[in-house]
């Protein structure tokens, strides 16, 4: 029932542009310090603000001095370290936009039916594919559940038998593929490089927890694309739907990058899973927004 | 609490629409992934600011954390906006 448009060509436009912001984030390790400030035990303050002094950063902003909220939000808009989530965040929209070209928001609306009840074989349908040797199997069960239970309001069946014996509309979901693409060769030296620094750190007396954080902010950012494909069957009308989710790792807090290949997978496959939570949202009339917070700030008093 | 977000599509949110603050972590427990999610808190928005001009978007809300508090509700979580409301 879904249209089948240039999937690849769509997929590697998203991919190209997050390689090549890989190469552009090298400068993202010092804006991120005042931010950070507010979010870190005391005992770590002392080292950000002497990275800071140190690297000498083009900007330093104490934002209490902050006048006004505009003058707030353009003191932060200044920040390298905006600028570099900014263009994180583009990516969600990228990704999330791809979702919506895969899919017919109209077409899913009038074909599930909320509070119809649906089920699945997991046995029979779940496919996983991801380069690791972690099972993402119930990370997995459990985000396609939220998917239909909490977001599309349909009643989750857990004996298949059991559905198939019911009568009126029901639903079957006959097919749950996961696939997470990495790139491999640059996971492999990320890994080798942060195991040298690691070592060589402990070796001068550095804690091993302020450089494990310092690399992550470097541009040690794993990237992985998540595809997450469902097919659901019409159990009374036979007709399939087709859901295709995509996501990438999109984690903006202070620790902006996930330097283990095993989280970028977790979060690319929970960001193709947020993409279609929000497809099903709108197909179920809905309007529905969801950003990543990027900062937390007191309200004036 | 004032939480940033980016926005780049066109503002649809209205007041009396749903938020909800997500805290996520990802995180290697005993050699495995593994995924929490929490709510940090949820209420019916009242107050916000667009910037167009750099597309921030800043969202009020009734809390005011303290920094301890935030340290320990955030930690080094990734921190998740939802808002949503029914078409009328």
């Amino acid at each position: 029932m879904v249209e089948k448009v240039t999937e690849k060509e769509a997929a590697r436009g998203v991919i190209n542009k997050l390689v090549r912001f890989r190469g552009e984030v090298a400068n993202a390790l010092v804006p991120f310090l005042f931010l950070s400030l507010a979010q870190k035990p005391a005992d770590s303050r002392n080292f950000n603000e002497e990275v800071m002094k140190a690297l000498k950063p083009p900007t330093e902003i104490e934002l209490t001095i902050a006048q006004s909220q505009k003058e707030l939000v353009e003191l932060i808009a200044s920040t390298s370290y905006v600028q570099q989530t900014k263009e994180i965040a583009q990516f969600q929209i990228d990704v999330r936009e791809l979702t919506e070209k895969f899919n017919n928001i109209e077409m899913i609306g009038k074909f599930l039916v909320p509070e119809k009840p649906i089920g699945i074989s997991w046995f029979y349908a779940l496919t996983i594919n991801v380069p690791s040797r972690h099972n993402f199997e119930q990370f997995v069960r459990n985000k396609v559940q939220d998917l239909f239970i909490e977001t599309a309001k349909t009643k989750w069946i857990p004996d298949v038998d059991a559905l198939r014996r019911l009568e009126g509309k029901k639903y079957e979901i006959s097919k749950v593929f996961v696939k997470v693409e990495t790139e491999e060769r640059r996971n492999i030296m990320i890994e080798f490089l942060r195991d040298i620094i690691l070592r060589e750190a402990e070796k001068r007396g550095s804690r091993r927890d302020i450089i494990y954080e310092i690399l992550d902010r470097l541009s040690l950012r794993l990237n992985a694309f998540a595809t997450v494909e469902i097919e659901i069957k019409d159990l009374e009308t036979h007709e399939s739907l087709i859901l295709r989710g995509f996501g990438v790792p999109h984690k903006v807090g202070p620790t902006i990058m996930s330097i283990d290949r095993d989280l970028a997978i977790l979060e690319a496959i929970t960001d193709a899973f947020d993409n279609l939570k929000n497809l099903l949202k709108k197909a179920i009339g809905q309007r529905v927004y969801q950003s990543n917070v990027f900062m937390v700030v007191p309200n004036f008093k | 609490m004032r939480y940033f977000v980016f926005q780049t599509e066109e503002t649809k949110i209205k007041p009396g629409d749903k938020v909800r603050v997500l805290v996520r972590n990802y995180e290697i427990k005993n050699n495995k992934p593994e995924f929490g999610e929490k709510i940090l808190e949820e209420f019916v928005l009242e107050k916000f600011d667009y910037y167009p001009e750099v597309n921030i978007l800043v969202i009020f809300s009734p809390a005011n954390f303290s920094e301890q508090e935030l340290v320990k509700k955030i930690g080094q979580g990734e921190v998740i906006l939802q808002i949503e409301s029914n078409v009328s």
